[in-house]
């Protein structure tokens, strides 16, 4: 019971930010209604007893992408200017699409929704050790070249990174 | 071996847990529970950043060879409080052209983090709020909020200084939480958990400081000061620094939401010293040593969040002492230690580490009828 | 001096040249510029050093009096030259910015007070006073009436653009130019920051946290001392020189006094000699204690600071024996000074010496050589002597920059010539230079006051002078080492009661014109540092 009312919570938290984050013209109101959309499932991803996932989510999302965010917008905008208003063609085009998502959304969830939680992993499933060994491991089920192969890429990145900064001197 | 241990807390949490699930059903009991943890919490989060400023004030004032408060109650004690209760009815001044929505949050980001990071802190025998099995990392994660709270309320203020202290704020802490982390990692694999209450457990009779001598003590250091550069204080407190931007990203803020960022500076210090406590220090373990029944009798009588506590308290005055030695770092020269100087070596210490656990190097491998558990 | 009489009148045959100390030559504006180049190259001896520029208002002429010497022996030779235009509703003159830096707030101000302009000036905007202040004050026909510049409520943007006159083909061309690129990102450090130590504004250009430029602007707490001057008698203009330089409050008293001394030529017993000498050595003490205190707190030691005021404490407390002022002493007055020293004045002073210097050594250890300090301090804000030259800084920043100017050594004063003492120079010109000749700078004084306390003579500390001091007419000038560097009084006597014009010579005033020259590509955090090492006071620029 304690767990269902902490989830309709969380829910109600995610859809209400989710559409403020969307809906408000400032963009920097808006990268802090994503954050607080992203807290929010990391509080779902807790009581389903996730934990490495919830630590992940905030370390990454919250700490690592939205500050970047942040800086960005820091960096290039300044207090108190909005985004001007969409035509509303525009505006009748993208709540179509957003009902159209919706629906599609609605779908899966309906009628897949057996399916998603015969994938639950058991116990083992967030046990940190038991991660830290798949991600490590080259057995079956386990992910050592995807985990190599994404350190390099990311590796290729920081050294583009580094380049480009460079130019500008 | 059972120690009997008289004064533990402990006693009374499972006392009071008993009452209360005999009175009535779980689920009401589980919620009285949480609820006192709560509030028991957040007291004792407001009288720990009293007494810290209280702390730090004398001790100050004994550095720089002055008083110190001396007028509110005997030895100054009570002034902290009279603070506090000044700041409780100040106005909250809100400036013309800033953007009020995230001006007013931005407080709450800095008080939230460091409230996440101070539930997780294993605090005495059974006094931990959550023992989760990622506890070091759960740590980091949490505490990485209260960057966003710092940027928001710099950019929020719609001032230059505000926006200067921001940013080199968003620089700083994104630089030396790389090295906090990787610091605490050398020890997780000393460690071989990352669960708060066992890595304490396994320091029964050998603190991982001496544990892991070389690296631990390396990783010790560099924790320190990168936990000093997080906190934005010592020399390290660019961000605010005040005598060249004035407060920094909280130049606007005034009455209670100036004190959340007050009240946070202060305990992200206990914070980082209680972590650095639990995984160097041996956390609330008492000093034992192995056979020697009756002097680890007499230490268990000493209560184990007072063990805590005053390890602690040795961290934060050299916290203390460290802030009122030095000059002001400036941000290229900060980010050079950073980069090229804690980094590196962090790396490079954490591989070492590797290799000292793989090959049985440390302290309990070496010598497990000494030092094992 | 010869020599250069025939030199210039080589140059300028129609230059009037009077015979007086020092040498003063008159000649009309359109050739002040030929001149000063002609002494400014004078292969004997370079006038390089323009110590004084002072606007005049002689009745129906406007006009300013240089004062120049040569950086290579300061006051070796000194030259002054005056020029004047009859024009008072658009006075015009040439501007010597291209020969002397310091010259440019110097014609600022003199534009502000006197109204005139300098052609070729880069930058001709008033200093100290705002753009649309009605009037000239400095001048001898100023309406004062507070109706026509009232006190004015609300706030006003400033505006970043100066005006430039120039002149081609014989006619006056005014241009206009922005001081700031549009999209430089500006943030003012002051006029109320902690770290301009007064209310000093420097309106500043960032680029990321590296200063793309500076502009200086002033006069927050101008309060027309050299106006009310005119119009009180000697004995009551002295106080208003310790609210200069407040911690130079001594010397600078002291400077007006001897000024006055001399005109009126009054005698000043041995004792006051004495007295004011090792007064004055206690007041650099003090005044390089806070300048160093101040500086490390503007790198955020705060605990250096509460140290340097702690040593400072025990000086102000012997002044407060002495003549019961702490800051504002009150001690020097025409013909000697106010007060005696008391019974243990000897005791206590040569107490102190070796207590302060063994916290120099404390102070060496604690701070001199932290690590963190010197990276903060090394090769940050670089003045090379030339600059230092031009700019005419003198004082612990000058010396440090290799500049030998130090009036207690080039025009000995006082007792001055009968003490031995080291002139402290460094060559690096950075803030660590300017940093350790202060701290050496007070171990020289405690070796001065150590020569001076036990030779005080017996007899009177004091000459009675007549309540109302009139001075012969006639120009005089007096040159003092203050804590910040050469501290000047001039005198324009008519022969009245009241002085006709009096002018001080700032020595903060030339350490925040290098400002911009020195800050430029430094971080915005040296910017305060440098400021706490060049360590300007601020009443003392806005006179």
């Amino acid at each position: 019971m304690a767990e269902q009312i902490i989830f309709y919570i969380l829910a109600a938290v995610i859809a209400t930010f989710s559409i403020m984050a969307v809906s408000t013209k400032r963009i920097i109101r808006s990268a802090t209604f994503l954050l607080f959309v992203l807290l929010s499932v990391a509080g779902l991803y807790l009581i389903l007893g996730y934990q490495y996932l919830m630590a992940v989510q905030i370390a990454v999302y919250a700490g690592g992408i939205m500050v970047l965010f942040i800086f960005a917008i820091l960096l290039t905008h300044k207090p108190g200017e909005s985004a001007p208003s969409k035509p509303i063609a525009k505006r009748l085009l993208i709540a179509l699409l957003s009902v159209g998502g919706l629906a599609f959304c609605t779908h899966i969830i309906v009628h897949n929704v057996s399916k998603v939680y015969s994938y639950s992993l058991g116990t083992t499933g967030s046990d940190i050790k038991y991660i830290g060994l798949t991600m490590m491991g080259t057995d079956k089920y386990q992910y050592l070249l995807a985990f190599e192969a994404i350190s390099m890429l990311i590796l290729a990145c920081i050294i583009g990174g580094i380049m480009v900064a460079r130019k500008r001197k | 071996m059972n120690y009997s241990q008289p004064l533990e807390l402990s006693h009374v949490t499972a006392w009071l847990d008993e009452v209360l699930r005999g009175a009535m059903p779980e689920f009401w009991a589980l919620l009285i529970e949480y609820v006192l943890i709560g509030v028991v919490l957040l007291t004792l989060y407001a009288v720990l950043a009293l007494i810290l400023i209280y702390a730090e004030r004398k001790i100050t004032a004994f550095f720089q060879s002055r008083l110190g408060p001396n007028r509110v109650g005997k030895w100054g004690i009570v002034q902290s409080v009279a603070d506090m209760v000044k700041i409780l009815i100040k106005e909250i001044i809100y400036v013309k052209k800033v953007d009020k929505v995230l001006f007013y949050v931005a407080p709450f980001f800095m008080i939230v983090a460091s409230m996440l990071t101070f539930g997780a802190i294993p605090f005495g025998q059974g006094l931990q709020v959550v023992d989760f099995n990622i506890g070091v990392f759960y740590v980091l994660a949490v505490s990485s909020l209260g960057i966003i709270g710092v940027l928001l309320a710099g950019w929020s203020s719609n001032n230059k200084y505000s926006m200067v202290g921001a940013m080199r704020s968003g620089a700083q802490f994104v630089s030396y939480e790389l090295s906090a982390g990787l610091a605490l990692m050398t020890m997780v694999v000393l460690s071989g958990t990352m669960q708060l209450s066992e890595i304490v457990e396994s320091q029964r009779y050998c603190w991982n400081l001496f544990n892991g001598h070389i690296s631990a003590v390396i990783a010790f250091v560099i924790y320190l000061i990168s936990g000093h550069a997080e906190t934005n204080r010592g020399p390290f407190d660019l961000p605010e620094a005040e005598s060249e931007l004035i407060a920094g990203y909280h130049t606007e803020y005034s009455g209670l939401q100036f004190g959340f960022f007050y009240l946070a500076e202060y305990l992200n210090m206990f914070i980082i010293a209680a972590i650095a406590t639990t995984v160097f220090l041996g956390g609330w373990m008492p000093i034992q040593v192995k056979g020697w029944d009756t002097f680890n009798q007499i230490m268990w009588y000493i209560p184990s969040y007072l063990w805590f506590f005053a390890k602690a308290a040795v961290l934060v005055f050299i916290s203390l002492w460290v802030r009122w030695s030095f000059p002001r770092l400036r941000i290229d020269q900060l980010l050079n230690l950073e980069w090229k100087y804690l980094l590196p070596i962090n790396l490079v210490n954490i591989f070492v580490m590797v290799l000292l656990v793989l090959s049985g190097l440390t302290l309990t491998g070496l010598f497990p009828n000494v030092f094992g558990n | 001096m010869e020599t250069i009489k025939k030199l210039i009148l080589e140059k300028l045959p129609e230059a009037v040249i009077e015979d007086k100390q020092p040498l003063c030559v008159s000649v009309e504006p359109k050739q002040v510029h030929l001149l000063m180049e002609t002494l400014y190259n004078n292969p004997e001896y370079n006038f390089d050093v323009l110590l004084k520029v002072i606007g005049m208002d002689w009745g129906e002429k406007l006009g300013v009096i240089y004062f120049l010497t040569g950086s290579k022996d300061l006051f070796a030779k000194e030259i002054v030259v005056k020029t004047a235009t009859a024009d008072r509703e658009n006075p015009l003159l040439y501007s010597l910015t291209d020969l002397y830096e310091t010259a440019l707030l110097n014609e600022r101000e003199i534009y502000a007070m006197f109204g005139i302009r300098f052609i070729n000036n880069p930058d001709m905007r008033k200093f100290f006073l705002n753009e649309d202040w009605i009037g000239y004050p400095l001048r001898k026909d100023y309406d004062g009436a507070p109706a026509l510049n009232p006190m004015k409520v609300e706030s006003k943007e400033i505006q970043d653009v100066t005006r430039r006159l120039t002149e081609v083909d014989g006619k006056i061309q005014e241009e206009r130019i922005d001081i700031f690129e549009v999209d430089d990102y500006i943030i003012n450090i002051g006029p109320q920051h902690p770290s301009t130590h007064g209310v000093m504004h420097f309106r500043t250009a960032l680029d990321g946290e590296i200063i793309k430029k500076i502009d200086v602007h002033s006069g927050y707490i101008h309060r027309g001392i050299e106006k009310l001057s005119e119009n009180l008698g000697y004995h009551q203009i002295l106080h208003f020189t310790d609210r200069l330089d407040y911690l130079s409050a001594n010397i600078n008293r002291h400077c007006l006094c001897m000024c006055i001394e001399k005109a009126a030529e009054i005698e000043v017993p041995e004792r006051a000699q004495y007295i004011r000498t090792i007064l004055d050595e206690l007041t650099r003490i003090e005044s390089h204690l806070l300048g160093w205190a101040a500086q490390c707190n503007d790198l955020g030691a705060t605990t250096a600071f509460v140290y340097g005021m702690r040593e400072r404490e025990m000086i102000l407390h012997i002044f407060e024996k002495v003549c019961g002022g702490r800051l504002i002493m009150n001690q020097n007055v025409i013909g000697g000074v106010m007060f005696d020293i008391y019974p243990e004045f000897q005791k206590e002073v040569k107490e102190f010496i070796p207590y302060m210097r063994e916290k120099l050594i404390e102070y060496d250890r604690f701070f001199s050589h932290n690590v963190i300090a010197l990276g903060r301090m090394i090769g940050i804000g670089v003045l090379k002597q030339e600059d230092a030259v031009s700019y005419a800084i003198t004082g612990p920043a000058g010396r440090a920059s290799g500049w030998s100017c130090d009036v207690r050594k080039h025009k000995a004063y006082s007792l001055y010539d009968q003490v031995e003492f080291k002139e402290v120079i460094r060559k690096e010109g950075d803030s660590y230079a300017r940093y350790l000749n202060r701290l050496d700078e007070i171990a020289e004084s405690l070796h001065i006051i150590e020569q001076l306390i036990d030779n005080i003579p017996e007899g009177s500390f004091q000459t009675k002078t007549k309540p109302i001091i009139r001075i012969p007419e006639g120009e005089y000038y007096q040159s003092v080492e203050a804590g910040r560097g050469v501290f000047s009084v001039f005198i324009d006597s008519r022969g009245d009661k009241t002085p006709y014009r009096l002018k001080f010579r700032s020595p903060s005033m030339s350490l925040v014109s290098a400002m911009p020259l020195i800050c430029k590509g430094e971080k915005l955090a040296d910017f305060i540092g440098i400021g706490g090492s060049m360590d300007y006071v601020i009443p003392d620029i806005d006179r």
